[in-house]
């Protein structure tokens, strides 16, 4: 036969297995065996050697590292809730990726549904320094000049209802104006803003 | 969370671990089947069997309904208790079977009711046949979901679609065993489904319920 015809059954059980070797299987449903029947030492070692197989396959489709131990916890936890469900006659492997999966799909599920994907940790958020930055400082400079340039009864308007924050019943008030002439005059200000920006 | 995290974890996991038996699917599921045709059995003799019982039997259409829904109740009820395993990915091909033996029980209802038409829904409507159904399904679907518990799915709602399948086909074959109406337009909408409907919202559930 020809040499590279030649393929060694390591390579196929290889192919199947991308978490592993037979070898490790074995070792590892052994493992499970004895832990079934209370052997603590055993599913200590278990339990350490397949974290980092369930963090590679965490890791990735979750969209941020950070988040990866989390569900590693996750997954061990329920691997020690599910222990018993384990056949012995079966492969541990696709058992364990199973719940892997499983897990990892709840928790994007929840991650996406509390909109975690939009949240930002407090120390990552990026404030541009307005009087250290020049194009900050420019842009900011520009919109200042622009308010200035508008007529005397729309920059009175745009400044309390938009930089002041009041609201548009208060700012009739102050400027005796009507409380629909208020929203006109703010419409047309920022047109005319619109204008001069663009 | 760090590495040191999940070493305490694990630490901890170690010296919860108590030793564990497997419980092996087929096992409860033979145990849910033998508690269930047992308990609609019973259910059947208690309430009393249908009047003309030894004419239907001799009805090869009859029989035919009734091995149909045992079929699919046996079926489906071994695909419930594999699914509430992890690694069920290995049955997904004996989906099909369950599924199959639905659709020809459907084709053949909907054939027999385009000629023997709805019958009188109206009268019958909430008639005793709704206690009788309730009967012989509220049991049978308490036990599927305590044995199922027992289990860790991955697939909740697939698994809670196969309990309500085999709940409602052993709880047909029980109204059928002692409803005389053999009208299927009444018999399908009266006995059988407003429990799928039932189990259906209750599928949706399913994720809670089974949740582990």
């Amino acid at each position: 036969m020809e040499p590279s015809l030649l393929i060694s059954n390591a390579s196929l059980y290889d192919r199947r297995m991308p978490y592993g070797n037979e070898k490790q299987e074995k070792r590892w449903q052994a493992l499970v065996v004895k832990a079934q029947s209370g052997d603590a030492a055993s599913y200590q070692i278990l339990l350490t050697e397949i974290v980092p197989v369930i963090r590679r396959v965490v890791l990735r489709s979750l969209p941020s590292p950070d988040i990866t131990d989390d569900v590693v916890q996750e997954v061990l936890l329920s691997v020690h809730k599910a222990l018993h469900t384990y056949d012995s006659e079966r492969p541990f492997t696709p058992w364990l990726l199973a719940i892997v999966n499983f897990r990892k799909t709840d928790f994007l599920r929840q991650h996406y549904a509390s909109r975690g994907n939009r949240q930002v940790p407090l120390e990552s958020v990026e404030i541009p320094d307005y009087l250290s930055n020049s194009d900050a400082s420019s842009t900011f400079r520009d919109i200042e000049n622009a308010i200035g340039e508008l007529p005397e009864k729309q920059k009175e308007v745009v400044e309390l209802l938009k930089i002041e924050g009041y609201s548009t019943k208060e700012v009739s008030e102050k400027t005796g104006l009507s409380e629909s002439a208020v929203k006109v005059t703010m419409h047309r200000a920022l047109q005319k803003l619109k204008e001069k920006l663009a | 969370m760090s590495t040191e995290e999940i070493d305490q974890t694990i630490q901890k996991l170690c010296g919860n671990l108590k030793p564990v038996c497997c419980t092996n699917p087929l096992r409860r599921a033979l145990l849910w089947i033998l508690l269930v045709v047992t308990y609609t059995s019973a259910v059947a003799m208690t309430i009393g069997l249908r009047e003309n019982i030894v004419e239907a039997m001799n009805r090869g259409d009859y029989i035919f309904e009734l091995l149909l829904a045992f079929g699919t109740g046996i079926t489906a009820s071994l695909m419930t208790f594999w699914l509430s395993t992890p690694d069920c990915e290995r049955y997904k091909g004996f989906f099909a079977v369950p599924l199959t033996l639905l659709s020809v029980q459907l084709v053949w209802m909907f054939d027999r009711l385009f000629f023997e038409g709805m019958g009188s829904i109206r009268e019958n409507w909430l008639s005793h046949c709704w206690i009788n159904t309730a009967l012989h399904t509220t049991l049978p679907a308490i036990a599927v979901i305590i044995l199922v518990r027992k289990g860790a799915t991955v697939m909740p709602c697939a698994l809670a679609s196969f309990a309500v399948l085999a709940v409602s086909e052993f709880g047909w074959i029980g109204m059928r065993l002692v409803c005389p109406n053999d009208n299927v337009g009444e018999a399908y909408f009266l006995n059988f489904l407003p429990y799928v409907v039932i189990g259906i919202f209750a599928g949706f559930a399913a994720k809670k319920l089974f949740r582990w």
